[in-house]
């Protein structure tokens, strides 16, 4: 619409989703351990379920601090993951959930695990007539969640880098078991920083792992300069907005 | 190629009207150019602003990048329905007493944008008011008087 609108993109055939009668769209079903997002939910509906909030916060807190209310009012999940922005708020958390998209066109479904999703600044995977019907995540029983994003002034600018992770512990409680560290903004796409992740694994968080980590995940990072940051500015807030979701979410877990 | 056109039946201020419109048109453009409610304004056509800003079942959404035709069946409220007849809504005669307007271009979208707040929350803190308008930009920096506005405003509607 923005397009549209503000930049006159030419539009031959334009289809709204509005109408299409199919409630799984405007769903979020919680099943076991299976979320279940129909693609047409809005953001704030996200921010205010009191389903997500209570068995996947972190995508909450992506939705508290997703553009303005305004936006938030109208603006969906699938919209947010289609227009495969580098810097869309929700991929993070949702690779770092290792979510999927189920996709369906009049011929086929299909399932595409969320890290092969995005391919480029403003491309993704679907083909001509393929429609992004649910997101689904399988959560971790035990897990604590965090989503930070940096922008120059307040929360409704887009990110100069933003972070995701989810923690799960080990039995004993003192080490981490598995770690997802997903960075937003700083790659041509989403990505899941794949190194920072695994050297987590078997230890605890502390000042230390938690620097490493950090360390490791801007250097799988490849930030540009442009209008938001430079590219140097956008290495050292990779760094502090993975060391805040590591602290939040190891807090949380 | 011109788009074929297309009816849509919304209800505005509590009006129901038909109106024929492009497909591509937006509510902004339907509001002020087919129906000449002109208090909702334009301004950056990117839905940053908030200038634009109306109640769409009674929340608020930026009609700059809204369709027209997905409002076909909604009820839409603009600054022009904020008041009952002669009577000022509290929050307009809020902004009034404290001289919010030095240009007037926010003033409506801000109006809305605390209209639909006070659908969900009769009785917001200040942090609210500050996270209901933060949608919408003064440039004239009003801000101040417009978050004291609408907590008077506020109380005022609590009272009734």
């Amino acid at each position: 619409m923005v397009d549209l609108k503000s930049k006159g993109l030419p539009c031959n055939r334009l289809i709204s989703l509005d109408r299409v009668q199919d409630r799984i769209l405007k769903s979020i079903i919680f099943k076991g351990r299976k979320l279940t997002i129909g693609s047409a939910v809005q953001i704030r509906t996200i921010e205010s379920s009191p389903t997500i909030l209570k068995r996947a916060p972190i995508l909450a807190e992506v939705a508290r601090t997703f553009a303005t209310i305004q936006v938030r009012n109208v603006a969906t999940v699938g919209g947010n993951l289609c227009r495969a922005s580098p810097a869309a708020d929700f991929a993070p958390a949702l690779l770092a959930l290792h979510a999927k998209v189920n996709v369906k066109s009049s011929q086929s479904e299909r399932t595409i695990p969320m890290r092969y999703f995005f391919l480029g600044p403003g491309q993704n995977v679907l083909k001509p007539r393929e429609l992004v019907v649910t997101i689904t995540a399988d959560l971790p029983r035990k897990h604590g969640g965090a989503f930070m994003k940096y922008t120059s002034r307040s929360p409704h600018d887009l990110a100069s880098a933003s972070a995701a992770t989810v923690i799960e512990r080990d039995r004993s409680g003192k080490n981490v078991q598995n770690a997802t560290i997903a960075l937003g903004a700083v790659a041509p796409t989403p990505i899941i920083a794949v190194k920072a992740s695994k050297f987590l694994e078997g230890k605890t968080l502390d000042d230390d792992t938690g620097t490493k980590a950090s360390e490791l995940a801007v250097k799988e990072s490849s930030p540009i300069t442009d209008a938001r940051a430079s590219l140097e500015y956008r290495k050292k807030i990779t760094a502090l907005v993975v060391r805040r979701v590591l602290q939040a979410a190891w807090e949380r877990s | 190629m011109l788009a074929k056109r297309s009816v849509i039946r919304i209800t505005v201020n509590g009006r129901s009207v038909e109106v024929l419109c492009d497909p591509g048109s937006s509510l902004l453009e339907v509001l002020r150019d087919h129906l000449q409610l002109t208090g909702t304004k334009e301004g950056c056509r990117s839905g940053d602003c908030g200038v634009c800003t109306v109640n769409v079942d009674g929340k608020a959404v930026c009609s700059c990048i809204y369709l027209a035709m997905q409002a076909d069946g909604k009820r839409i409220l603009t600054v022009e329905g904020l008041a009952s007849g002669d009577e000022l809504h509290p929050l307009q005669k809020a902004f009034i007493k404290n001289g919010v307007a030095q240009c007037g271009f926010c003033t409506p979208g801000m109006l809305m944008s605390a209209k639909a707040l006070f659908n969900e929350n009769v009785d917001p803190s200040d942090d609210k008011i500050k996270e209901a308008l933060g949608g919408n930009l003064c440039r004239c920096s009003s801000y101040q008087r417009i978050v004291k506005s609408v907590r008077e405003a506020a109380a005022e509607v609590a009272r009734k």
